[in-house]
């Protein structure tokens, strides 16, 4: 059964783990300072690069054999041209061998782009932080020789 | 730091794949929409030869005033779908695995 604590709704964060945290009288049960941390930590939290390349694998995948499997069903006079892909994908024909190695192909370039995706966006978080983090660090030490 | 804590840093973001579907249909819809004006303005003898194509796929499609509207329709509910796909599959495969200590 799957219990879900009011911040974990908020948050969408519904797993099981951190409800077990919460009732060891974790996080979510302490003050009001704390719930607010650990909304700033979910919200900074990275995304997970293998899971968001096998997303984006899978879903390039299936598109990629499924606009060959219906360019096969239509009209011969009447193709999109998918055939050109394979100056970029080796071994891709619009044809049921050609299903499975578009199917092969999208999910590598989906793979690839997914985990770069995920890779650019923790990256282009972290260095966020770092500013926030260095320009709080300057703000709460910059009167510092007023008191020398 | 607390275990609590370190389980809760440790702890992947988790993403919405409604907000995720909405944005990709936007990108796609405005994206195939925007690009279908482009042509029908621009014009000449023969508008738009090879972005109709896509009508093989989305039928009703044309690179026309109302194909634009059509296709940002269709674009729209394809994207959707994509970002909801991919949410599903992203929250399955990012789930931690809980290792009893």
């Amino acid at each position: 059964m799957r219990n879900e604590h009011p911040d974990n709704r908020s948050l969408n964060v519904t797993d099981a783990s951190l409800v077990d945290i919460d009732r060891r009288g974790g996080p979510f049960s302490e003050t009001g300072e704390q719930r607010a941390n650990n909304t700033i930590v979910l919200a900074f939290a990275p995304l997970h690069k293998a899971a968001l390349g096998l997303a984006s694998g899978i879903v390039f995948a299936l598109i990629f054999a499924l606009i060959t499997f219906i360019d096969l069903l239509v009209d011969p006079q009447q193709t999109a041209g998918l055939g050109l892909l394979a100056q970029y994908f080796y071994g891709y024909s619009v044809s049921l061998a050609g299903v499975l190695v578009g199917f092969a192909w999208g999910f590598a370039v989906g793979f690839v782009a997914g985990w770069f995706l995920a890779f650019v966006r923790n990256v282009v978080l972290a260095i966020w932080i770092l500013y926030f983090r260095a320009r709080a660090d300057w703000l709460a030490t910059k009167d510092l020789l007023d008191y020398v | 730091m607390t275990r609590a804590d370190d389980e809760l840093r440790r702890t992947l973001a988790r993403i919405d794949g409604r907000a995720w579907g909405v944005a990709m249909g936007l990108v796609l819809g405005l994206g195939l929409s925007i690009a279908t004006l482009f042509l029908v303005i621009k014009g000449g003898p023969v508008v738009g030869p090879h972005l109709a194509l896509l009508g093989i796929f989305l039928p009703g499609y044309s690179v026309t005033w109302h194909g634009a509207l059509f296709g940002f329709v269709y674009a729209f509910f394809v994207g959707y779908a994509i970002g909801r796909l991919i949410g599903v599959i992203y929250n399955a495969a990012s789930k931690p695995r809980h290792n009893p200590r």
